[in-house]
């Protein structure tokens, strides 16, 4: 019953998507060498339209979106690494907060759990 | 798999950069190589890297994704053609055919290679930190 809460389902899922903007930041640098690669980046506009009601979640989908229009080099790839670096540290930051909050939630139920012993 | 799946994403990019650099450092090791096994002088190869597609609806069953090596291409520019006729290779005017290896260039793509390789490396570390956090789920 405790792993059903939404907080779970909205922080699994959380961490569901930092995974896969995360995926997509390494997917952006290694391919920083690859001709006429374009950048990708992960569209959370509808995503977040999702995620505003917890009972909805159920799947992730990801719109992915390629970044066509951002100025390339001269073999069409438009990789811009500050901007991946920056980004994929975000996501660390963000995948970091996500765990610190499911060690919260784990915490109270441990507490609750425990307070008729001490 | 697609928790420790994110480490093949780096890992190709490392493997191909590190590929590269091979090819690169063979272009540079044979400049002056006039004879190969088919006759004719060393010819400079090049790398053609290709996207491995990561698959971002089931992306967290089978997470793929990186990059690959789709061929080693060697180049049609024309032979460097040095008059040397005490040379061995010496053709009948003289002169000796010698690669077309263009050593600034490849010491430019070397830079560029190292470059990719070192940004893959702090990607990598940032992709360690967090599994190491994701290892300690749960705990204080």
């Amino acid at each position: 019953m405790f792993y059903n809460s939404n907080n779970f389902k909205v922080l699994e899922a959380g961490l569901k998507l930092t995974k896969l903007q995360q995926d997509i930041h390494l997917q952006n640098i290694a391919n920083i060498e690859t001709p006429g690669y374009k950048a990708k980046a992960l569209v959370f506009k509808e995503i977040l339209k999702e995620a505003s009601n917890p009972k909805k979640i159920k799947a992730i989908r990801a719109a992915i979106v390629e970044n066509e229009n951002s100025s390339a080099q001269p073999d069409g790839n438009n990789v811009d690494y500050e901007v991946e670096s920056i980004g994929l540290y975000k996501t660390y930051v963000q995948h970091s907060m996500l765990l610190d909050k499911i060690s919260g939630e784990f915490d109270k139920y441990s507490y609750v759990l425990n307070c008729n012993m001490r | 798999m697609a928790f420790l799946g994110s480490l093949d994403i780096v890992g190709s990019a490392l493997t191909a950069e590190r590929f590269r650099m091979n090819v690169i450092l063979q272009n540079i090791a044979n400049e002056k190589t006039t004879v190969t096994e088919n006759g004719e002088p060393y010819r400079r190869k090049q790398v053609i890297f290709q996207e491995r597609p990561l698959s971002f609806k089931d992306e967290l069953k089978k997470a793929r994704g990186g990059v690959q090596i789709a061929a080693v291409v060697e180049s049609d520019r024309d032979f460097k053609l040095v008059y040397d006729p005490s040379h061995p290779q010496a053709d009948e005017n003289g002169y000796v055919r010698y690669s077309n290896v263009d050593t600034t260039e490849e010491r430019i793509d070397l830079i560029a290679a190292s470059n990719a390789y070192d940004a893959n490396l702090s990607a990598l570390s940032v992709l360690k930190a967090t599994i190491a956090k994701t290892l300690q789920m749960g705990g204080k």
